[in-house]
């Protein structure tokens, strides 16, 4: 046993005495210590340290800690059902969604409309009428667009759930075929069925040794590109696009995001530059790589729905169709 | 945990109290002093308001939690420049004169002041691993690493803050070897 240890560096002693001490050394490790006096006494020295590490740390007043939880709480985000959105982009009216198929023959679309938050004390007779507002518009978005009070703007995070596209009851049992329980709980509940639910999206990565490169563990992109132009976001998903558009656009807080002002003409489905409809305002576009997908990604608001477009560019825009006019 | 995914208010506000003394602790340790450990604790409690959707249950959820706690009071940390600067050492700097590592048991200080002059790699594993008494594979999971770099890590962090402890920063820790180097 003395020759083997010989023949290790103090690195690997302390390394060995490490282990021991915690638990994980093999066994032929553990024996190996415990037949030397100068391992023995190589543990006891790391035992102190740890047990110094390990000592309780005094923790805050039970008023410090109410505080801060209750400050925490006042940031809840909302996060977008991705599923819920698309299963009620399926409850779009047909005549709304031939005009989406159409476009998508060209360019691959996905337009998603998501209404922000405060949405809880709304029943299925708002659903019918705002869809009945919106079937009855020839060439109307594919957005329908509530009556409620407009929230722009909002210096505080939304705290409710967004809930995706306004449909008319029927359509509604029948296509999401979920229980009015679970809408309710839609209304008010974060949840985000389909986002990857990877730890390794949990936050910032340590630093690393130089020679120890480790996977980022946060993903999110750190800048917003508003304007057209070279991609310099990234999203693996559509899930992490909508985060981030409701975390950068539609609660930007203080994060010095560059709002568009509605400055920027917006763009139809087919990526063609369209005139802003009255009502709607134009809150960010920029450039993104989505799903591997390069696109364009326009933020709208009207009223209190935020309409998230995203785009390929055309190589030419043959037809300008403008926005139908909100009612 | 659950309920407080779908929204639950009150199972949040639970499941935070439940936690937040380990909340705290990670990032007292990791903070070096009571003001920087207080605000990186505030986001680290923001952070997991904000991400407990992506809690998925394919590892423990005290092993996320440290994770994102760690994450994000490394991250504050770093939005503000520098490096933990332990409650008084400004002006108490460590001990000069060597003594035995066992001579300062007790003394809260002396571990704060040794853990901020830890670089990030080395402090996060021990904490995690003495603090927390997560495992090396826990730790490994945690931080993207092997466990032989974690076992690795925390030998070596172990060393640093003994010598630190000791007043003999310099000594590699060869007092008890007699080997060749």
């Amino acid at each position: 046993m003395s020759d083997e240890r010989g023949h290790m560096t103090p690195q690997e002693l302390d390394e060995l005495a490490s282990a021991y001490l915690d638990g994980e050394a093999t066994a032929e490790e553990a024996a190996l210590v415990e037949s030397d006096p100068n391992l023995q006494a190589r543990v006891e020295e790391l035992r102190i340290v740890r047990e110094l590490v390990a000592a309780p740390v005094e923790v805050p007043s039970d008023e410090v800690r109410d505080q801060m939880i209750a400050q925490a709480l006042d940031h809840r985000a909302p996060v977008v059902s991705l599923e819920r959105a698309r299963r009620r982009l399926r409850a779009v009216p047909p005549q709304v969604r031939v005009v989406l198929a159409a476009a998508a023959v060209v360019v691959a679309i996905a337009v998603v409309g998501v209404t922000l938050f405060d949405r809880a004390s709304r029943d299925g007779d708002r659903f019918a009428d705002d869809m009945a507002t919106s079937a009855d518009a020839p060439e109307a978005p594919a957005m329908a667009v509530p009556e409620s009070a407009p929230e722009p703007e909002s210096d505080e995070a939304p705290e409710e759930s967004l809930a995706a596209f306004p449909a008319d009851d029927s359509a509604e049992a029948a296509i999401l075929e979920a229980p009015a329980e679970e809408m309710a709980e839609e209304e008010t509940a974060m949840s985000f069925d389909d986002a990857p639910m990877d730890v390794s999206d949990a936050g910032g990565a340590p630093a690393q040794d130089e020679e120890e490169a480790a996977p980022a563990m946060d993903a999110e992109p750190e800048e917003l590109t508003v304007v057209s132009g070279e991609a310099s976001l990234v999203f693996a998903t559509e899930a992490d696009l909508f985060v981030h558009v409701v975390e950068q656009v539609i609660a930007p807080e203080d994060d010095g995001f560059d709002r568009l002002e509605g400055t920027a003409a917006p763009i139809d489905p087919m990526g063609c530059p369209q005139p802003l409809a009255v009502g709607v305002e134009l809150l960010s576009r920029f450039a993104a790589v989505v799903e591997g997908i390069e696109v364009e990604v326009s933020v709208y608001e009207s009223e209190d729905e935020v309409l998230i477009s995203q785009t390929t560019p055309p190589p030419e825009c043959t037809s300008v169709k403008p926005l139908t006019p909100l009612p | 945990m659950r309920r407080a995914q779908k929204g639950d208010q009150g199972a949040f506000d639970a499941l935070l109290r439940q936690h937040y003394n380990q909340i705290y602790a990670i990032c007292r340790r990791l903070a070096g002093n009571e003001a920087d450990a207080l605000d990186a604790t505030q986001e680290a409690l923001i952070t997991l308001v904000r991400r407990i959707d992506r809690f998925d249950g394919r590892s423990r959820f005290t092993t996320w939690m440290h994770r994102v706690v760690t994450n994000a009071c490394l991250d504050e940390l770093r939005r503000r420049g520098r490096r933990p600067v332990p409650s008084a050492v400004e002006e108490q700097p460590l001990v000069a004169v060597e003594r035995p590592v066992a001579d300062s048991v007790g003394d809260r200080l002396d571990i704060e002041a040794a853990l901020a002059q830890l670089p990030e790699a080395f402090r996060v594993p021990v904490v995690l691993c003495d603090q927390m008494g997560h495992s090396y594979e826990e730790i490994a999971e945690q931080m993207d690493i092997a466990p032989g770099t974690v076992r690795s890590r925390i030998s070596r962090g172990r060393r640093r803050l003994a010598e630190l402890l000791s007043g003999n920063p310099d000594d590699p820790g060869q007092r008890h070897t007699g080997e060749r180097p």
